[in-house]
């Protein structure tokens, strides 16, 4: 190996060494910030304890909850309509049509999420207060609806994509039997892709889940456990945010790293989970 | 029976796939009919002359320019921050990286490539908190912590275009170079390289518009409401998707509320701009293969 | 090339025996290429050929991660001696700028025929310019090409017609003045009269250049080959020519 040789490849090395060091350098800056609350003994109080900073308590039990279920909710919300209209862009629709939706799908994947927040505060949330009276009309359904728009593109790419995969051979076999359209995506295609769709579920519930500003914007921050979907909520990353104006070493303050590192290992599990359900070799085919 | 599901079937798929245009739609239509109206020089310059404001010889204050501006240099500052880490990285993984390291390695990326923006936000907040307390106590929230941040975040974005380009060069054309006695550094330079260069492009694009329109990283590192023109990178700056945020809550008059609007469609364009450019090179990329072969 | 005189050998092989990720694909070739001979490698589709070329100048060693593995010693005549090419001191760049390859359908980089032919003189480290353009100029001469293309050197390389991309291809192979040349299936996509072409340049190297040739057509093996060796169920057995 000649001299250059050497020095390029440990060059592109130290370069891969440094990214991989990122979400590392993320995990380790957010425990040693979190670190008081973690060894305080106060954790599990944080954790799964209520927000009431009057009475000494700061857990940020409630953020979780909200998270989830704005996040579930609006997952549920997108699940039907994202896997019909993959089921439309690359098995129903005729050639020209199915590759021009798809076309439209990646563009929205483009739409700036701020977009999506200012449009729901000035259209979504008078809708809702008038169409299901009183309130602010800043609650998680509204959140959620926003929110199951923006997660749509990136689910229905996925479920494009485990659609594609599936062998033409075996969907050949059923239009030999005889079967239509509709019942070979029903009894051939949607089988088979199952990994590929439980892939975008979850890529779609880590996307709602990491979403700052429709749950911001969107769902009212009220720091209390929603009893139902017109119940304003506050979600971690919106905790962060409003959050992040106190002063340095204020309790409320320390919580914030125990948000993040939550939202971390939530977010990192969510990964975890999508590679093993897409069985993802660890190299090219 | 069977005639049954096989209508509704299809009621089903044309029917989700109408909902969400007709959604995606909404909300497009809506800022445009809202805030077609008030596009235009006032917009962008307020009452300054566009010229002296171009020039930056006098400020602009009733007008988006600051934020566009500021957005413009967020966005060169930490493209170019990521972008060599970037590309390096990519080429790495997918020239040299084998077996556990390659494993081990593309996890690493997965998870970053997951990871909320709020928490990288907070990531760049925690080191200017670090940096205050240990080096230097002027050290504040600035457009060099904000650009860095954003690095983080686009960065596997640029990895992972890079490295998927790089694999997906066929056998054959791999070979080449090697079989005429390039070492692997030349072959990567002057085959594999330039060879996939259109769809590193598209990816670049890609991580452009991320970092033009994404919100919660720089709303913990350092974006304000009224910064005006950024006048070095430790100091505060203003940014086109913040000022969106902070009008949709913050606005005081009819006025405001117009230019939020109106700040909506630039990015909005900005981004279907740069989207738009992305996938023509990769539909270009991908006609010209299938010709090939 | 008298076939009593039994030339020096330029290449040598000895048990050699190559898996593919556990699949067995040359199961031990012994075999001598004499210097200054085109000797025919054929057989059936599917047997190995390709692979065979690929060890003589170990590019199966590019796939990564590497699936191959080799056993057997194999010897090229370079420096004055018989060396053995997998020894760790020998680079692989050296190696290949004196075994060169030609690929079974043209590959022309996406750059003029002048940057394509040049291409590996500029990989070695040439910098004269003067130095380059006659080198580049003897390479098409040897290829046959020079003429159709000398006014139109800095033209795409792939509007070429397909006969003339794998003369360019040759071309580029024969820059470096290799001492061996591997040729897999080189006119297998190509019409008759290209083809004709092509043989005629290939039997104008003998004098300088050591080849194997993997091939289909026994026409052309008859035409050009002064040996011919088959290969069946991963052996390499010789026949007589003609």
């Amino acid at each position: 190996m000649t001299r250059s040789e050497f020095l390029t490849k440990y060059g592109f090395m130290a370069a891969a060494i440094i990214s991989a060091a990122v979400p590392l350098a993320i995990f380790i800056f957010m425990a040693l910030l979190g670190y008081p609350i973690l060894t305080s003994g106060r954790l599990f109080g944080t954790l799964l304890g209520a927000w009431d900073p009057i009475h000494q308590s700061y857990g940020i039990l409630p953020m979780i909850i909200g998270t989830f279920i704005l996040a579930i909710l609006a997952v549920a919300a997108a699940f039907p309509v994202c896997l019909g209209c993959a089921a439309l862009v690359s098995d129903a629709a005729p050639g020209p049509v199915g590759r021009f939706l798809h076309g439209v799908v990646r563009m929205m994947t483009g739409i700036p999420t701020v977009v999506y927040g200012f449009v729901g505060i000035f259209l979504l949330v008078p809708l809702i207060r008038e169409a299901f009276g009183g309130g602010s009309g800043f609650s998680l359904l509204t959140a959620a609806l926003m929110l199951a728009l923006l997660v749509s593109p990136t689910m229905i790419l996925l479920f494009c994509d485990s659609f594609g995969r599936v062998t033409h051979t075996y969907r050949q076999a059923a239009a030999a039997l005889g079967a239509t359209t509709a019942q070979q995506f029903l009894f051939v295609v949607l089988p088979q892709a199952r990994n590929g769709i439980l892939a975008g579920v979850l890529l779609g519930l880590g996307r709602a889940l990491g979403d700052t500003l429709i749950a911001l914007m969107l769902a009212g921050n009220a720091v209390a456990f929603p009893d139902h979907v017109f119940d304003s909520a506050r979600t971690l990353t919106a905790h962060i945010a409003l959050i992040i104006a106190a002063d340095f070493d204020s309790p409320e303050f320390r919580t914030l790293f125990l948000c993040g590192l939550t939202l971390y290992v939530l977010t990192t599990l969510l990964v975890l989970g999508v590679r093993l359900t897409m069985r993802l070799p660890g190299r090219r085919p | 029976m069977m005639r049954h599901a096989f209508k509704l079937f299809h009621v089903w798929v044309w029917g989700s796939t109408l909902l969400l245009l007709a959604a995606t739609g909404t909300v497009i239509g809506f800022l445009l009919v809202r805030g077609w109206a008030g596009i235009g020089r006032e917009l962008v310059f307020g009452e300054t002359p566009v010229l002296a404001a171009l020039m930056l010889q006098r400020p602009v204050f009733d007008g988006l320019f600051p934020a566009m501006v500021g957005t413009l240099a967020l966005v060169l500052l930490s493209v170019g921050m990521a972008l060599p880490v970037g590309l390096a990285t990519g080429i790495y993984l997918a020239e040299y990286a084998t077996g556990r390291l390659y494993s081990l390695l593309s996890l690493f990326f997965d998870i970053l490539a997951g990871m909320p923006s709020i928490v990288v936000g907070l990531f760049g907040f925690s080191i200017t908190i670090f940096l205050h307390h240990r080096f230097s106590g002027k050290i504040y929230p600035c457009l060099f912590i904000s650009a860095l941040s954003l690095a983080v975040l686009v960065l596997p974005y640029l990895i992972r275009t890079t490295q998927a380009a790089l694999e997906a060069i066929p056998a054959d054309l791999r070979l080449i170079g090697p079989s005429l006695g390039a070492t692997r550094f030349q072959n990567i330079f002057h085959v594999l390289v330039p060879h996939s260069l259109k769809s590193i492009l598209s990816g670049i694009l890609l991580a452009i518009g991320r970092c033009a329109e994404d919100t919660a990283v720089i709303m913990l590192t350092g974006v304000v409401v009224s910064a005006g023109i950024p006048k070095s990178i430790w100091g505060n700056f203003e940014a086109l998707p913040f000022y969106i945020y902070y009008i949709s809550a913050q606005y005081a008059d009819a006025d405001e509320l117009t230019r939020g609007y109106g700040a909506a469609i630039i990015l909005l364009l900005l981004c279907a701009f740069l989207f738009g450019i992305a996938f023509w090179l990769q539909r270009r990329l991908s006609q010209r293969w299938f010709e090939r072969v | 090339m008298k076939m009593n005189e039994a030339p020096a050998p330029k290449v040598e092989l000895r048990n050699v025996r190559f898996d593919y990720g556990g699949a067995p694909i040359l199961n031990g070739v012994t075999a001598v290429f004499p210097t200054h001979c085109i000797t025919a490698v054929v057989g059936p589709s599917g047997q190995g050929k390709t692979t065979l070329l690929m060890t003589l100048n170990r590019l199966w060693q590019e796939e990564r991660p590497t699936v191959g593995r080799l056993a057997g010693t194999v010897r090229i005549h370079l420096n004055g001696g018989l060396v053995d090419i997998y020894e760790d001191r020998y680079d692989l760049t050296w190696l290949r700028r004196r075994v060169a390859m030609v690929f079974q359908s043209p590959n022309p980089l996406p750059m003029s025929i002048y940057k394509n032919v040049a291409f590996p003189l500029k990989l070695a480290g040439e910098k004269r310019d003067h130095r380059m353009e006659e080198r580049v100029q003897a390479a098409l001469r040897q290829a046959f090409l020079w003429d159709e293309v000398k006014d139109r050197l800095h033209k795409d390389a792939r509007e070429l017609s397909g006969g003339q991309q794998q003369r360019l291809c040759i071309a580029r192979a024969l820059i470096l003045k290799p001492e061996v040349l591997l040729l897999d299936e080189p006119t297998s996509s190509l019409d008759l009269r290209a083809c004709e072409v092509i043989e005629a340049l290939l039997a104008h190297q003998k004098e300088s250049c050591t080849m194997v040739m993997v091939s289909h057509y026994l026409e052309q093996v008859r035409r050009i080959a002064d040996r011919v060796m088959v290969m069946e169920n991963g052996r390499l057995l010789p026949r007589d020519a003609a």
